[in-house]
């Protein structure tokens, strides 16, 4: 178990060193140089050649690109992500800002889809053929099917426009204003969730109908338990492991998902960060922000690893 | 199998044998069976007729239509709906309606596109990978891995701000975060096909890698290729309707789903039709090309259980 452990730890890590090399040559490819936009931004008047080395010397854009991402690498480990080329705001200060309101709204999407999930799912598949099943079905194929900015733009359109029930934008920490906080989240929350939810209620809707025909389940019945107890022993306990190995891709849609969510409901997180700095070519940012995200992912798929093992004693650490 | 071994079995009784397999088997005839799976569900039915009518729709775009996708007419800006515009105009005053009818061809053609070249690149390397194991196999698997740990949103974003914004920039931006997902899938496949013995045997006989990977492994790992395409048509879709709704897919003025929503979000107000229109018709395509998957599935799938050998 121990090695096991350990070996998907260094798996994990060279997966965010590949990932970091990729995403620091993809950035470099960007059109647009920095320093020129930085110049133009800052409305200098005369800029003279030897202005713009010192510059770029100064942000440190002058050096071998290998060096440029050694170094990166190195601070980034150190928890130091470096400061944004545009607004010269540090980057690790501003990601520890912005990822609590992502998280705030990603973890709550993500729980409310690992329970609400499976529960459509498994009543899905127990009353299969009959209206719930087909209501749950009709809705995981809406939430798989509808572009997340869509159901935001549908949402805020009736709930915020229409019945003035939730503010449209913006977002407030729960310690700092409890009740506003509560109304900004639903929608956003809602959107973020419905992928997840949708997806893992189909999953669990089939893994669920598969353990029903096996032979366990049907002893269980010939024995005389009853329905609870052949529902919650028998079906569930076997029909949820294929349900734990999404919940990988499922934070994936969450943590991606934020970008577009962050950006219909103008919410000052991880994902609108992304964008702006993509907007406006600041690379340690999109560098930053994009190896904290798969990080995010790389890690959380290590616990379903773990998890899906502790649930299947069949699974071997070898 | 059976029919091999028996007129193996019994060389000079092969007309007989013959006969009577024909007796009792009666001749299924495949194209015929899996035409009743595919539409045995309804739903499935309605999916592939919806499909038909958004690719005629927009193929025969300009005959449809009433106005052109970039016909401006300034002196009736963000209409309601009327009989001449039917959806209302936006606010350059073009029609809704016909630049939704041009923007299936944007929807329809980076899917294809993007399916078609995503899947050709991830079976190649997933033939390669499966078929080489070893050292070869563990890196480019290890390398995929990476890949797909990038929420694939994010990987877009980033190729596609590099590209230019025209459809191919968007096809490719979309691709590299789709063809991953085809190595894993080939790579599994070629392992458990190159189990069977028909292989073994091409590679006793001598036969190039190329001609076994080709002529004998890929024809049996055709069916789930095809079901993972039509699914991932629809995630396609979707992926490039977010990068045009976040700015950085199909640039204006071009006709595309996604760009129309962001547009027409900021008159939500006034006229809510102008983004959600747009957004409802990125969700029935992408809706019937998913049912249409799942009939394909349902249709194919048996028929693998048949040719896989564990």
């Amino acid at each position: 178990m121990l090695t096991y452990i350990v070996r998907r730890l260094i798996h994990a890590f060279v997966v965010i060193v590949i990932v970091s090399i990729a995403v620091f040559i993809l950035i470099r490819l960007l059109p647009g140089d920095p320093i020129e936009m930085l110049i133009s931004q800052t409305q200098l008047t005369e800029t003279t050649p030897e202005m713009i080395e010192a510059l770029r010397h100064d942000k440190g854009l002058d050096r071998p690109l290998p060096v440029q991402y050694a170094d990166w690498f190195v601070q980034m480990i150190r928890g130091d992500f470096g400061t944004s080329i545009m607004r010269n705001f540090d980057i690790g200060k501003e990601i520890g800002n912005r990822v609590t309101v992502t998280l705030m709204i990603g973890l709550s999407a993500f729980v409310i889809g690992l329970v609400l999930g499976p529960i459509l799912g498994i009543v899905s598949a127990v009353r299969r053929g009959k209206f719930v099943d087909n209501l749950v079905t009709v809705i995981a194929n809406i939430g798989i099917t509808a572009p997340a900015f869509w159901v935001g733009i549908l949402l805020i359109f009736f709930f915020g426009v229409r019945l003035k029930l939730l503010p449209i934008y913006g977002y407030t920490l729960p310690w700092d204003d409890f009740w506003m906080s509560f109304k900004q989240s639903l929608m956003p929350i809602f959107v973020t969730a419905l992928g997840p939810i949708a997806t893992t209620a189909r999953q669990t809707r089939s893994s669920v109908l598969e353990v029903m025909s096996e032979d366990y389940i049907r002893t269980a019945w010939a024995k005389g338990l009853n329905e609870r107890k052949v529902i919650l022993r028998h079906i569930i306990k076997n029909s949820l492991l294929p349900v734990v190995t999404l919940q990988g891709t499922m934070l994936r849609m969450v943590v991606g998902g934020s970008v577009v969510v962050e950006t219909v409901f103008v919410i000052p997180g991880m994902g609108k960060m992304m964008v702006d700095a993509m907007l406006s070519h600041d690379y340690p940012v999109v560098q930053a922000v994009t190896v904290i995200m798969t990080l995010v992912v790389v890690l959380s798929s290590l616990i379903v690893d773990l998890l899906y093992g502790w649930l299947d004693p069949r699974i071997q650490y070898d | 199998m059976t029919t091999k071994t028996d007129s193996i079995n019994a060389p000079g009784l092969g007309g007989e044998v013959d006969i009577l397999e024909e007796q009792l088997l009666p001749p299924v005839n495949e194209f015929r069976r899996f035409v009743k799976v595919f539409f045995r569900r309804k739903i499935v039915l309605i999916g592939f007729i919806i499909v038909v009518l958004i690719v005629a729709m927009a193929i025969f775009a300009d005959v449809i239509a009433p106005f052109g996708p970039y016909e401006q007419d300034l002196h009736n800006v963000l209409a309601a709906p009327d009989s001449t515009h039917l959806l209302g105009t936006d606010s350059l005053g073009r029609d809704l309606l016909s630049r939704i009818i041009y923007g299936s061809r944007v929807a329809l053609s980076v899917g294809v596109i993007t399916v078609l070249l995503s899947a050709a690149v991830g079976t190649l390397i997933g033939l390669v990978a499966g078929y080489a194991e070893g050292a070869l196999q563990s890196v480019i698997m290890r390398l995929t891995d990476a890949m797909m740990a990038i929420p694939s949103l994010i990987l877009s974003l980033i190729v596609a701000s590099i590209l230019n914004r025209g459809v191919l920039g968007v096809v490719i931006a979309v691709a590299i975060t789709l063809f991953p997902g085809y190595i894993r899938l080939i790579n599994g496949q070629v392992l458990s096909v190159k189990q069977n013995d028909y292989v073994m045997a091409g590679r006793s006989m001598g036969s190039h890698k190329a001609r076994i990977m080709f002529r004998h492994i890929l024809p049996n790992c055709l069916s789930p290729l095809i079901v993972q395409m039509t699914m991932m048509m629809g995630v396609a879709i979707l992926s490039e309707a977010s990068l045009s709704f976040l700015g950085l897919g199909i640039l204006p003025p071009t006709a595309a789903w996604g760009g129309m929503c962001y547009d027409g979000y900021k008159y939500l107000m006034m006229r809510p039709l102008l983004s959600i229109a747009p957004g409802l018709a990125i969700m029935v395509l992408v809706f019937s090309f998913n049912m249409v998957g799942d009939g394909l599935r349902d249709a194919l799938d048996p028929k693998l259980r048949g040719t896989s050998s564990n």
